[in-house]
């Protein structure tokens, strides 16, 4: 703590030269975008504030990124100057550096900036767009949060997944080494004829997990998935599995790689000849491959016996409880396996009908209902254990189309935000996870408001935390935070003052 | 004599017990602001003519502020220590010629930074961290003859003008509206502006604390206290410019239990985003880096040259201060009870537990209450509001690891804690009300 000593005190001196600070706007950043460093766990390492700080010539702009580190202390202030247009689009940490994807979509480029651990700027990299892939771009990102487009390896390098103007459009994930080893470049066939996309989902210092769909247009209902084992060091493919329409489709939502090389890759698993985005899946499964990419070992739970059995429903598990839709499945210390999901299904809508009649057919009748959170387990076999609810007040969000299936109105929902799902925490080193969701209670006698609900899992068991969105004049909104906390973005209205905070979530 | 008169108000009758009394308000808090009111007027008459308008504004400007932070509890009043001041006052002034002393009213800053101030008005604060890092009456003295010497030389009226002519005058006028017409560069031009302006400011700012040693070694060396004491409070000082708070907590010795070990976790620092020791900033330039006041070697050298041409040395006066040092921790802790600085709290009581300057019971009564108090912030996800997170950047080692330890606990090891801290000394002080309802609180989350 610095101190200075015997102080006369002069309200009238340094920063008040209150004067001259009245020049309209001359001293004030202005606040272009922020947002959280998250790892692939979404622990927090740190959070961002990207400014315009002054205009300069030939187009050009002075900004300022402000840098906190995980306990929300500004640890740095860096300037960087570039063309008026340029936002900062993504951000990630490997502990060894931190990388800002910098992007300009007038000018159609996109530079990697990086800082070393002593906050200085490392050399930049410019990576040039097509128009086209810029789309495909927004699009992916638009489409889900889940998106990497920067990955980060730890203590080895970051990933970047690039669309590529090819015949149609393909991909290349580059490699940038932070610890001195080789830069390589993965990348689909240029004369592919269909259009491919790439998103890593899982990294170790040895193999990278990435996630390819394939399809011949953009509307094909035709989408074949390929998991893509890659070795991190040199950036060759080691092996794939393909999952096609018609051989095993299956919507992959997560893998993990054990300590012995095998990979686990977890899902819904289709009927032969189904759309894994529009039609309904025959269940879960679990798929344990070696190192070579030969299937070990693979499990299913079938929604129509193995469920419904947990469940012990006079009908089937989908006609009593409705479908559910995953947004998480991971592994615990132990093996066991858990899938996050909320239950849903999709209804008329008494509004929806009216509109309908008002718009002359033209708009849909009927919505997606999303109840309850979900939590399925299984045991290290992959055979269900329990299924337990946590309950959240319905909500009702409009389908697009009334024709479409439940599932592929579901995966629209899920791309425009419409579940109350917001994401899962991981915490390896005390095995637990925090599966958040944001809620908009409804109880008798009182007045709705939203809550911020958390279940956790700790010590094998699950419990729920809960944090109300509204106190008196006070408004929260809820970001991540460091694992097992959240940071709390305090509104007062009254005073017009925001507050931020870490808090831990609770366990009791 | 006025402040006297203001301070006996405060003398209500209180040895140091370990439950030393206070109030946030001043018992006459209407004539507190009636005197506030009427120095303010006086100050803004002085100025006659000057830049009239601005600088009235500026003075009620001021004025509300203060009144704001009385209001707001950032004062203490404790007779105890206001006798203490008092003794020390009576001698500055009778042995100098002080002719405004009647107008003056020195504050207790509740604020943990070694400090005092003067505000140019009459009004002195002196900070109750201030008393952590004086070991002597001499000390102390020293000091308030420098804040004295403040106002005898008018240093604040003449900061204030000189503010005024500064950012009035044709040359920075001009350096404004060129600032206003640029249209590239404008916040670099503005930010060099203000650089240039605070450059000049901190430069003098510097000289007049070199001139209020010298009048306040002056007034010092009238009155009986030993002249070497206005180099060794500076170097005190010196040392607080690194950390306020240089005792260890022994977290690990209170907080362990044959049921609930301690656990080393509950100490982990986070990973950081960079391994740097100040924080990395393009927008602060190395002149910004310069202080308001000379450093301590300067002006503890000029001291010296001061002090060779005086009177003998006398011994120093220490027979009160240790008391009053306890009063001031104990007040310390209470304040930060209140304002729920749980990290503060903690940290003081477990120092002074270490040092005996409290006993048992009084520990185990405010580290109960803690932990109560930390398992409801926690639960209520208002914690972090209150305390702080670990700055990075800090000296405060021992504060940043008490901080650590509260952060890291979980509400469960909150109430383990609890129960276990309370069990652990349940048979000193089981039959007070107040243990019984803490331990009742931690035996119902334990079932």
């Amino acid at each position: 703590m610095k101190t200075k000593l015997f102080l006369v005190i002069a309200f009238f001196s340094m920063q008040s030269y209150a004067q001259i600070s009245k020049i309209e706007g001359i001293n004030k950043f202005k606040l272009r975008n922020s947002g959280v460093i998250l790892d692939k766990n979404k622990d927090a390492d740190g959070y961002y504030f990207f400014y315009v700080v002054d205009k300069l010539k030939k187009g050009n702009s002075e900004f300022a990124i402000q840098i906190l580190d995980k306990n929300l202390n500004e640890v740095a202030k860096k300037t960087y100057v570039e063309n008026k247009n340029t936002f900062l689009m993504s951000s990630s940490f490997n502990n060894q550096a931190l990388m800002f994807a910098m992007a300009n979509f007038v000018q159609e480029k996109i530079e990697l900036l990086s800082f070393d651990k002593q906050a200085n700027q490392q050399k930049t990299v410019s990576i040039p767009l097509e128009k086209k892939e810029i789309r495909y771009l927004q699009m992916a990102m638009e489409q889900t949060s889940e998106f990497n487009v920067l990955f980060p390896v730890e203590n080895k390098g970051f990933i970047f997944n690039k669309f590529e103007d090819n015949k149609k459009i393909g991909y290349s994930l580059k490699y940038y080494p932070t610890d001195g080893g080789k830069a390589w470049e993965y990348s689909s066939p240029d004369e592919s004829k269909e259009i491919l996309a790439i998103n890593p989902i899982e990294v170790n210092d040895k193999i990278l997990v990435a996630i390819e769909t394939s399809r011949p247009s953009l509307l094909s209902r035709k989408v074949t998935i390929r998991t893509k084992i890659i070795d991190v060091v040199t950036g060759k493919l080691i092996f794939e599995v393909e999952n096609t329409r018609d051989v095993k489709p299956r919507l992959i939502n997560n893998a993990f790689v054990n300590s012995d090389g095998s990979i686990v890759l977890v899902g819904e698993y289709f009927k032969d000849g189904d759309n894994v985005f529009t039609d309904k899946s025959l269940g879960l499964y679990a798929q344990v491959l070696d190192d070579k990419g030969i299937t070990i070992k693979e499990s299913f739970i079938s929604w129509s016996e193995d469920v419904t059995k947990i469940v012990k429903t006079t009908k089937s598990f989908l006609d009593d409880k409705g479908y559910v839709y995953f947004h998480k499945m991971l592994q615990t210390k132990n093996g066991e396996y858990y899938a996050i999901g909320e239950y849903f299904k999709k209804t008329v809508s008494g509004a929806g009908v009216a509109m309908k009649i008002l718009s002359r057919g033209q708009a849909a009748a009927t919505q997606i209902s999303i109840g309850n959170a979900v939590i399925f387990k299984f045991d290290n076999d992959f055979k269900l254990k329990s299924i337990k609810e946590f309950d959240k007040t319905k909500s009702n969000v409009p389908c697009i189309t009334d024709f479409g299936s439940p599932q592929l109105n579901a995966h629209v929902v899920k791309a425009f935000g419409g579940f109350d799902y917001e994401y899962t925490q991981i915490d390896k080193t005390n095995d637990r996870f925090y599966a958040c969701f944001v809620d908009y209670e409804k109880e008798k006698g009182q007045k709705s408001k939203n809550a911020f609900k958390t279940i956790i899992y700790d010590d094998g068991e699950l419990s729920q935390d809960k944090i109300y969105l509204k106190d008196g004049e006070k408004e929260f909104k809820v970001l991540p935070g460091k694992l097992g906390n959240v940071m709390l973005v305090e509104y007062n209205k009254k005073e017009k003052s925001i507050n931020i905070h870490l808090e831990k979530i609770n366990i009791k | 004599m006025r402040i006297l008169c203001f301070l006996f108000l405060f003398n209500y009758a209180l040895g140091f017990s370990q439950s030393a009394t206070f109030d946030y308000l001043p018992k006459n808090k209407d004539s507190v602001i009636v005197y506030i009111d009427a120095i303010s007027d006086k100050k803004i008459r002085k100025f006659g003519d000057n830049y009239k308008k601005e600088i009235k504004e500026n003075i009620l400007d001021r004025k509300q502020r203060f009144i704001e932070k009385i209001k707001d509890s950032s004062f203490v009043f404790n007779a105890e220590i206001n006798n203490y001041l008092n003794s020390i006052l009576n001698e500055i002034y009778n042995s100098n010629q002080i002719t405004d002393k009647q107008e003056f009213y020195f504050f207790l800053d509740k604020s943990q930074i070694p400090n005092a101030a003067c505000y140019g008005n009459g009004v002195f604060t002196v900070n109750l961290g201030l008393f952590n890092f004086v070991n002597s009456d001499d000390e102390l003295a020293f000091i308030i003859c420098h804040e004295i010497a403040h106002y005898i030389l008018e240093h604040n009226d003449k900061s204030l003008l000189q503010y005024f002519e500064t950012v009035n005058s044709k040359d920075i006028k001009k350096k404004i509206k060129k600032v206003e017409k640029q249209e590239y560069g404008k916040r670099k031009a503005y930010s060099e502006l203000m650089e240039e302006l605070n450059y000049n400011f901190l430069k003098r700012s510097q000289s007049v604390e070199i001139e209020a040693d010298s009048l306040g070694f002056v007034l010092f060396k009238n009155t009986q206290y030993n002249v070497a004491a206005s180099t060794s409070s500076l170097k005190n000082l010196e040392l607080a410019d690194k950390a306020v708070f240089n005792e260890k907590s022994n977290l690990s010795k209170h907080f362990n239990f044959e049921n609930y070990p301690f656990k080393d976790s509950w100490l982990q620092k986070d990973e950081t985003l960079f391994d740097l020791s100040k924080k990395s900033d393009d927008y602060i330039k190395d002149s910004d880096s310069i202080s308001t006041h000379p450093a301590i070697p300067i002006r503890v050298d000029k001291l010296k040259a001061m002090i060779s041409n005086s009177i003998p040395q006398k011994s120093e006066n220490k027979s009160r201060l240790s008391a009053i040092k306890k009063i001031v921790a104990y007040i310390s802790i209470k304040t930060f009870i209140d304002a729920n600085k749980i990290d503060l709290a903690l940290y003081q009581c477990l120092v002074m537990y270490n040092q005996q300057l409290i006993d048992k019971e009084m520990y185990v009564d405010i580290v109960s209450k803690l932990l109560k108090k930390t398992y409801e912030l926690k639960e209520a996800h208002t914690f972090g509001r209150f305390v702080s997170p670990m700055y990075p950047f800090s000296d405060e080692v021992h504060l940043n690891e008490v901080k650590q330890f509260l952060h890291n606990l979980e509400l469960k090891s909150v109430r383990k804690i609890g129960l276990n801290f309370c069990l652990f000394n349940e048979n000193l002080i089981k039959e007070t009300i107040d243990f019984k309802n803490t331990l009742q609180f931690f035996q119902n989350l334990n079932p």
